[in-house]
């Protein structure tokens, strides 16, 4: 029946027909922040015992998480490259970073430094199994698992591809560069790269946009206004987009760190786009009623 | 796989006729442009040497270091010793500009912070003043002696050349950059050699280990010598570092310098300084 009504032509499946858990799962609190502002708010004892859903593979407790990042990455990606999207944004190195935490493990557990655990993972030679099941503690247990994991999933692909990559660089770091030139000059300059493109979002956001609607043989554009979930798809859409609009010889990350620093200065391609939108549905304000009956 | 990145030598009749050249390279590239960042904070030498006898000797270390506990103000490579272990000191535009750039013996990343900083600045480590020290007691009338630096990838193996680099220049030494020694019998001169799992080949190798990396001709070839190990930072050199970057406003996140911030990245990055270096650039 569920199935029949989602295939239906025509028919909108939203969110909650496709929600695995029911809503008295509450959402996970990952952060150490928000975990110390419930307990002072004394309400740590009640989400103890709630059911709760499972994290997203994004969602860490690091103190440099930032929710608006990982959703910039996950626009950012295409089919599935999300090492490539992070590399884009950030850092492509967090596959390598991985195994290396991984590798800082083992050392400590076998006491041996000049064994090169990484090579060993990657050759499948010289793995001390034996080694790490006798010291029968549990970051050797989970370590060893994990790196059995990270055999039959492919990332040794990543690993040596990070390593060939060495230049490859990202539009933070991008932006901090440019800002910082732009520093010597003037110290009142903004410097934090996520500071910018929180800025950046913020000023591309539209509010209103122009929908096509059939009104006695005519079809007219009639504004209505975008939910909050909306505008920021289309403003993170927008700026990837003008910074795919580049010359050849000019890489992804660079266009799109010029195209934050502008758009959290107010200028640049994209706050134009969204002024013109603005003013298209200011033109046809006249049709506005249509949007009724 | 080998990568052999300097000869030092001290042939007295090479250094006269050498010399000149050298003068009027130094004339021309006084001419480079001024840094655009303000000059780094100098620090006197009283200060911190309380830090260095209360910091360096215990392994646990705090996380939060004094302030400019990090940049000292001695420019000589020649008088670095192991008061000045863990800190960083500035290279000179002369030496980095003329010397070292048109070569690019510096790391390309190592490179482009220099640029953005509007400085060089490398941290001393105990590899350049065991080497160092080395050298300094070694005769030069006798057949040269062979280092060779080794340790896992990133961990500073180039830097520790380049700094032996920059001391032979101010020694008056002759550098001279060869991707291999083939003769290494001559009398008069130092044989500093790096091997690198990643040099030159695009494939992943079991060991950093000299035997395995030179195989057993190259061995042969270049024993005897005196093998060097680059480690990994200390946990009080990575709070160094990440000192550094805020100093020069490069990390701009506002938990970078916190108690947290600070032991994520010293995790993350495993205190190897190419990876920290990199986990830096976009926080």
């Amino acid at each position: 029946m569920l199935l029949r009504k989602i295939y239906q032509v025509g028919y909108r499946p939203t969110n909650r027909l496709f929600a695995t858990f029911p809503p008295s799962y509450i959402h996970p609190i990952f952060r150490h922040a928000d975990q110390v502002a419930l307990q002072e708010a004394n309400d740590f004892e009640r989400h103890t015992f709630l059911p709760v859903r499972p994290a997203n593979s994004s969602q860490t407790s690091s103190v440099f998480y930032d929710p608006l990042v990982a959703k910039f990455t996950n626009h950012i990606m295409r089919k599935g490259n999300k090492i490539l999207a992070r590399g884009l944004l950030e850092n492509h190195l967090f596959g390598l970073v991985l195994i290396k935490c991984l590798g800082i493990r083992q050392t400590t557990i076998t006491q041996n430094d000049d064994s090169d655990w990484i090579a060993s993972l990657f050759l499948k030679k010289n793995w001390n199994k034996d080694a790490i099941q006798s010291e029968s503690s549990f970051d050797a247990m989970v370590a060893w698992r994990i790196q059995r994991h990270l055999i039959n999933t492919s990332l040794k692909k990543c690993w040596t591809s990070s390593k060939k990559n060495v230049f490859r660089t990202q539009t933070f770091m991008e932006i901090k560069r440019v800002q910082l030139a732009k520093y010597a000059t003037n110290p009142n300059v903004e410097l934090n790269p996520y500071k910018l493109l929180h800025q950046a979002v913020a000023n591309s956001r539209p509010f209103l946009q122009t929908t096509p609607i059939k009104r006695g043989g005519h079809t007219y554009q009639v504004p209505i206004p975008i939910r909050p979930n909306a505008s920021l798809a289309i403003a993170l859409e927008w700026l990837i987009n003008a910074g795919k609009e580049k010359d050849d010889d000019t890489r992804f990350w660079k266009q799109l760190a010029k195209e934050i620093i502008d758009a959290a200065e107010g200028v640049g391609k994209v706050i134009k786009r969204k002024q013109d939108l603005h003013r298209v549905c200011e033109a046809n304000r006249a049709y506005a009623h249509y949007r009724w009956g | 796989m080998l990568q052999t990145r300097l000869i030092l030598s001290t042939t007295s009749a090479l250094r006269l006729r050498t010399l000149p050249c050298l003068r009027e390279e130094r004339r021309f590239r006084k001419r480079v442009a001024q840094p655009l960042l303000p000059p780094p904070i100098t620090v006197n030498p009283d200060q911190y040497s309380a830090v260095t006898e209360g910091g360096a000797g215990g392994s646990t270390s705090s996380y939060f270091p004094p302030l400019s506990a990090f940049r000292t103000s001695q420019t000589d490579p020649a008088k670095l010793d192991k008061s000045h272990l863990g800190r960083f000191y500035t290279v000179d535009n002369e030496f980095y500009k003329g010397v070292m750039n048109p070569i690019q013996c510096y790391p390309p990343e190592f490179r482009q912070n220099c640029s953005t900083f509007g400085e060089v600045c490398v941290m001393i480590r105990k590899p350049f003043v065991d080497i160092k020290s080395c050298i300094e007691a070694s005769d030069m009338k006798k057949p040269v002696i062979r280092y060779i630096i080794y340790g896992p990838p990133g961990s500073g193996k180039t830097m520790t050349m380049c700094c032996l680099a920059h001391y032979g220049f101010v020694q008056e030494y002759i550098l001279v950059n060869v991707p291999w020694v083939k003769n290494t019998k001559e009398s008069g001169g130092v044989v500093v050699s790096t091997v690198d799992k990643l040099a030159g080949q695009n494939e992943i190798r079991e060991s950093d280990l000299p035997r395995y990396l030179l195989t057993k001709d190259g061995w042969e070839h270049f024993d005897p010598f005196i093998p060097v190990r680059v480690e990994n930072y200390t946990s009080q050199e990575v709070q160094t570092t990440i000192d550094y970057f805020l100093d020069r406003k490069w990390l701009q996140h506002p938990q970078a310098g916190s108690e947290f911030g600070r032991i994520e990245l010293e995790y993350l990055s495993t205190r190897n300084p190419l990876t920290l270096m990199k986990l830096c650039n976009f926080r």
